[in-house]
């Protein structure tokens, strides 16, 4: 079960419309390493995660990245919301902007739509959590890449919190698969795989 | 909306309050026993009630199940948090 709550994690407060910049930061939305993936990922995991606790932190970091999500939807909407056609047409927008208007859609930068083809749930906590901690440091890359193409500081920000939160979860998911191979065989960890054993 | 500055300042305590929470429960979730971060995180708690409260009273729900209905139906209007409400 999910409550919402009528507030986002970090304020977004962005005055210059910029479809320039919303091009690029899209991706954080629907992209390869971006939010909506993030949240999938780990909010599907952790049905397989033998750990309690595990479980538990994959529960709250994927709820975070649901409010990750929603940051970088208020920053697509504020950046295009009051775009016109011709700041539309002038800044490359156009090719977007006549599939969805100025509405938000979870598509990469480059254009192609999300998909689940994003990322794994191998139902292996090690395998996952591998690639949870990969994930982290892909996403924080994609928000270097975004602060070295945006110069507004109403949009770097909210950007530089949000690569911030990638390290801390990063850090997290480290701290969780010690945990995962302190319960394992520490002669051979990966002899096994802990969430289907003996089947 | 009335008092749109005041309003602000109270949410942003809140946004503030409510970080220092996500930050610590993930923390907590990986270092159950810091006795540290329980108390930051049993401290925030308590101001964080006191302000959604102080919030709810003036400006209308935050929470869904947390609705005053004295005044009417305050959820699922102004203000939506991505939109700036404050300036335009």
């Amino acid at each position: 079960m999910w409550g919402y709550e009528k507030r986002l994690q970090y304020p977004v407060n962005i005055k210059k419309p910029d479809a320039k910049a919303a091009k690029i930061i899209i991706s954080q939305y629907g992209g390869p390493d971006g939010e909506l993936g993030a949240s999938l990922r780990y909010l599907s995991q952790r049905f397989a995660m033998p750990d309690d606790r595990v479980a538990g932190l994959l529960t709250d970091i994927g709820t975070e990245e649901l409010a990750h999500l929603e940051i970088i939807g208020a920053i697509l909407y504020q950046l295009t919301g009051k775009l016109t056609t011709d700041e539309i047409i002038k800044e490359g927008f156009d090719t977007y902007f006549v599939d969805h208007t100025v509405g938000v859609y979870p598509q990469a930068a480059s254009g192609v739509p999300y998909t689940a083809a994003f990322m794994q749930s191998k139902g292996d906590p090690i395998a996952d959590l591998s690639e949870d901690m990969a994930a982290e440091q892909k996403a924080r890359v994609t928000y270097d890449n975004i602060l070295r193409l945006v110069d507004d500081p109403d949009i770097i920000d909210p950007i530089r919190y949000l690569r911030q939160r990638e390290i801390v979860h990063y850090q997290r998911f480290g701290e969780a698969l010690g945990m995962v191979r302190d319960k394992l065989n520490s002669k051979n960890y990966y002899a096994y795989n802990p969430a289907f054993r003996n089947r | 909306m009335n008092g749109c500055g005041k309003r602000e300042e109270l949410a942003e305590k809140i946004c503030e309050v409510s970080f220092a929470m996500d930050e610590l429960r993930l923390f907590l979730d990986t270092h159950p026993g810091d006795s540290e971060a329980l108390e930051a995180f049993s401290e925030r708690m308590e101001k964080r009630i006191g302000l959604i409260e102080e919030y709810t009273d003036k400006y209308g729900s935050i929470d869904g199940y947390f609705v005053k209905t004295a005044y009417g139906w305050s959820w699922n209007g102004a203000p939506m948090p991505w939109k700036r409400e404050c300036e335009s």
